[in-house]
């Protein structure tokens, strides 16, 4: 289930104008599709937003990737679902739920079409530190090895009987400690192999780094960073005024 | 017994691992399933105990279509030892590793001791009956992996590179282990790249490549000469290059190949003389 969620952070390698773009402009972009989700709590202004991350999806060529991913979701959605109905109102869950959904498929989206190594570049480019940039990229290459990881142990511990989809939740909590042990051992254990390697390979011997690739923002990128933000400031300021049509405003009477 | 009947697997967004496979094994033997990286020969496996359902064809174990049976269901016929026995150790000790397989078949708490240690007998693991698995070393634990599903008893047993890690004395140990399960009718499918070790100890080879059987036959069909292993990308040991030589210069290639190495060296230290 979350497996596939995981799937979400691998990347591959396509020529689409979406793969194209510099990775400081999807970084952008998807930071506004962030304050987006989060600036909104009613269902139809993130309806729309979502909506609007559909072409982006099919010039990308990533759609069916995303709705594979987004399986992995399900289980979370409704528990928002079901306990945010129980404790506040069906409008309020129904927004918190896209709201998740939104921000996971805007990342979702970024980390399907940005390579880990350009978002190492960008974020150099953005003046972070080198050491927090190699981190977070490590992270985001080994999602996609964490999910086959998961896979493996998974078909290893159900060739011996075990069975993760039956019985009630607690017993499918406890069938989920075969997986979780060796899962930490594993990822433990590659930490280690990883640290000892950047070592041999004399990571952080020199302050003074020089990149093979270099990464520069074109015409297409300063064209949809603008226009990404005018829509979404216009979005903002139309909406708050009132101006927007009703169906924006819309509430489920529960 | 295990029929394959024109089995085809594709996985999502990747290549067909699978085309077109039909194959009977036979209940009682050791069939050994040889070929490069990515012939298919894990996808295949995986079929047996239902992990992979065919996108084409059915796989029948013991009469029954696994389309219509669960993993855990399969598990009771088919057991799977996975390459990596990291995979599935978690338990404190050697003992719980085993138990654990046991509990999830359902064996009553006063069989588990009998079995857990009839088993870790069987793989030389008594010394580490209290150990914790994963303090022991690449080779042990690989003995540990195959040992939780030996103990299952079920009458087929797979193993993905069961000869990883393990030292000569160790292979020995596990090629005469082999043969004691087939002895007890138990169904053996071995995946290795140790060609020496199929060599010694199956009685079929089945060579894979492509997602296709390329080769099906006696151990003497799939290793008769260095032109066959070539064709089936298999690359041969120094053993056996000497026992081809050997044997062409004497006209025994056929007898040679599955001559344990001990025999064949006193052979030739003879022949020396």
């Amino acid at each position: 289930m979350s497996i596939n969620l995981l799937k979400g952070f691998e990347f591959r390698k396509k020529e689409t104008p979406v793969h194209s773009l510099d990775p400081r402009t999807k970084l952008a972009v998807t930071i506004m599709y962030t304050i987006m989700s989060l600036a909104f709590s009613r269902p139809m202004p993130l309806v729309f937003f979502m909506l609007t991350l559909l072409p982006y999806m099919i010039v990308g060529k990533i759609t069916r990737r995303w709705l594979a991913s987004m399986k992995g979701l399900w289980l979370i959605l409704s528990f928002i679902l079901v306990l945010n109905t129980l404790l506040t109102s069906l409008d309020f869950a129904i927004s918190m739920s896209l709201r998740v959904l939104l921000l996971v498929s805007a990342f979702t989206v970024f980390f399907m079409t940005v390579h880990p190594d350009d978002l190492a570049l960008a974020l150099l480019a953005m003046k972070v530190p080198f050491s927090f940039t190699f981190t977070l990229t490590l992270a985001t290459r080994f999602m996609p090895t964490l999910a086959r990881e998961a896979q493996s142990i998974m078909d290893a511990q159900r060739s011996r009987g075990l069975e993760l989809e039956s019985g009630g939740i607690i017993k499918r909590v406890k069938n989920m400690v075969p997986i979780i042990i060796p899962l930490i051992i594993q990822s433990i254990k590659r930490a280690f192999s990883v640290a000892e390697a950047l070592e041999s390979k004399a990571f952080g011997a020199s302050k003074h780094r020089t990149n093979y690739f270099e990464i520069s923002m074109r015409k297409r990128d300063w064209f949809v960073l603008l226009f990404t933000l005018l829509f979404v400031i216009s979005f903002i300021v139309l909406y708050h005024l009132p101006l927007l049509p009703p169906v924006f405003y819309f509430r489920i009477p529960y | 017994m295990i029929e394959f009947r024109s089995v085809s697997y594709k996985y999502p967004d990747g290549p067909l691992a699978l085309e077109n496979v039909s194959m009977i094994i036979e209940q009682g033997c050791i069939l050994a399933l040889v070929g490069k990286n990515g012939a298919g020969k894990t996808t295949l496996v995986k079929c047996l105990n239902g992990l992979i359902k065919p996108t084409s064809g059915q796989v029948i174990v013991n009469g029954k279509n696994t389309r219509d049976a669960s993993v855990a269901e399969l598990s009771k016929t088919v057991g799977l030892v996975f390459q990596n026995p990291d995979n599935q150790l978690f338990s404190p000790t050697v003992r719980d590793e085993l138990a654990f397989s046991l509990k999830n078949r359902g064996t009553r708490e006063e069989d588990l001791e009998p079995l857990i240690d009839e088993t870790l007998k069987e793989f030389n693991l008594v010394h580490l009956k209290n150990r914790s698995p994963f303090l022991l070393s690449g080779g042990e634990r690989k003995r540990v992996a195959m040992a939780s599903l030996a103990c299952m008893k079920q009458p087929v047993l797979v193993m993905d590179e069961p000869t990883q890690g393990q030292d000569g004395t160790q292979k020995r140990n596990l090629e005469n282990m082999f043969r004691r399960l087939q002895e007890n009718g138990r169904t053996l499918i071995i995946v290795s790249h140790d060609v020496d070790f199929v060599a010694r100890l199956a009685n079929r080879v089945i060579v894979m490549e492509k997602g296709h059987v390329l080769v099906d036959g006696s151990v003497e069909d799939a290793f008769q000469s260095r032109q066959h292993l070539d064709v089936e990308h298999l690359v041969p040991t120094q053993e056996l290059e000497l026992k081809w030589f050997h044997g062409m210069k004497h006209g025994n290639v056929q007898g040679l190949i599955r001559m344990p190495r001990t025999e064949f060296f006193k052979e030739i230290r003879q022949r020396i003389r």
